[in-house]
C-alpha cells in the first residue's frame, strides 16, 4: 500500500513545565516560524487555565504540527477540552514531568480502553 | 450466519491486536519513564553546576529550527517511521558554503531558510541560523557534561514518545473497528 506523507506536518509541539520544555528543546523539537510562533509553551505557577487552553487550541489548528506532547499534570487542568478533542492530527500524548511521574490511572489512552471493556 | 462468523473472527483478531498494543504501550511507558527520570536528574545536575540562570527559558533561541521532526501519512492518519533528526553539519559549513545533500527534509529546511531571508542578508542569516541549530549551544560553548547527557536522555525519550503516539492511534483505530464489528453482530 503506498503511503502519501504529508511534508508540511512534521513538527512536535510541547506544553509543559520549564524542565520538560528545556529537555525537549535540547532534544531538538523547538521551532519558531516566520510568524514568530513557537511550537512550545512553558507552564509555570502564574500560567492560567485559559492560557493553556488557548495554546492547546492554537496548536491543534496549526497545519505544521503532527504531535503535541503535554505534561500529564497540565493535561489535568484542561481535561475537558482534551476529552473533546478527537482529531487524528495533531496526535496528543500525555507525558510525565519531573515532579509528577506517570500515573496510569490518569492516562486517557488506557481509560478509553477500560471504557470499551465496560470497566 | 457466515457473515456473523466473519464479524466474530474480526472481533477476535482486533481484540488480540489491541491487547498486544496495550502490552507494548505499557512496556514503553515504563521504559520512557525510567529514561526521563534519568534525563531530568542529569538536567538538574547540569543546572546546579552551571548555575540556574544559565539554563533557563531566557536563553532559548528566537531563531530555533526543529532538528527532530516526524513524518505523517495522510491515508492512514498516523505518524510513520520514527524521529527524523536533521544533521546540523549538512547545513552551511563554517565558511558559509552549504554541502550537497539529497535528503528531502534538509532540502525543505534550506528552502524554508531561503524564504525567510532576503537575498542580501542570506549569507549572514545562514551563519546566524547555523549557530542556533544545535540547542546545546544556546546555553554557551562550554556546557556541563551532564547537559549533554541530559540531551541524549531526552532524545531517547522522544523516540519512545513517538512510538507511544503511534500505538495510541493504532489502539484508537482497533477500538473503533471492534465497536463497528460488535454493532454488526448485534444487528
Amino acid at each position: 500500500m503506498s503511503q502519501t506523507t504529508h511534508k508540511t506536518r512534521t513538527l512536535i509541539a510541547a506544553i509543559g513545565d520549564e524542565d520538560t520544555i528545556t529537555g525537549l528543546l535540547l532534544a531538538g523539537i523547538g521551532d519558531i516560524d516566520t510568524h514568530q510562533r513557537a511550537n512550545f509553551f512553558v507552564v509555570d505557577s502564574k500560567t492560567t487555565q485559559e492560557q493553556i487552553e488557548e495554546t492547546f487550541t492554537s496548536f491543534t489548528k496549526r497545519k505544521d504540527i503532527a504531535v503535541i506532547l503535554i505534561n500529564q499534570h497540565v493535561a489535568e487542568d484542561i481535561r475537558g477540552i482534551l476529552d473533546e478533542y478527537k482529531a487524528a492530527f495533531p496526535t496528543v500524548l500525555e507525558i510525565p514531568s519531573k515532579d509528577h511521574p506517570y500515573d496510569p490511572s490518569k492516562d486517557s489512552v488506557l481509560k478509553r480502553v477500560q471504557l470499551l471493556f465496560g470497566d | 450466519m457466515s457473515e456473523h462468523r466473519t464479524d466474530r473472527q474480526n472481533i477476535d483478531d482486533f481484540m488480540l491486536e489491541l491487547f498486544d498494543n496495550i502490552a507494548e504501550y505499557r512496556s514503553i511507558r515504563e521504559e520512557s519513564s525510567a529514561a526521563l527520570r534519568q534525563a531530568f536528574f542529569d538536567l538538574a545536575l547540569a543546572k546546579r553546576s552551571a548555575g540556574y540562570r544559565w539554563i533557563s527559558p531566557d536563553l532559548y533561541s528566537a531563531n530555533a529550527q526543529a532538528i527532530a521532526t516526524v513524518a505523517v501519512c495522510e491515508n492512514s492518519c498516523e505518524v510513520v517511521g520514527g524521529i527524523y533528526r536533521r544533521d546540523i553539519r549538512e547545513i552551511a559549513g563554517p565558511d558559509g558554503s552549504s554541502s550537497d545533500c539529497s535528503d528531502d527534509a534538509v532540502d525543505s529546511e534550506k528552502d524554508a531558510l531561503s524564504k525567510r531571508c532576503s537575498n542580501s542578508q542570506k549569507s549572514k542569516a545562514k551563519k546566524k541560523c547555523k549557530a542556533s541549530d544545535n540547542p546545546l549551544l544556546w546555553f554557551g560553548m562550554l556546557v556541563p557534561p551532564k547537559l549533554k547527557e541530559a540531551q541524549g536522555g531526552f532524545a531517547a525519550s522522544l523516540d519512545h514518545f513517538i512510538r507511544l503516539a503511534q500505538l495510541k492511534r493504532s489502539m484508537q483505530l482497533k477500538q473503533d473497528a471492534i465497536k463497528q464489528s460488535l454493532e454488526a453482530v448485534d444487528a
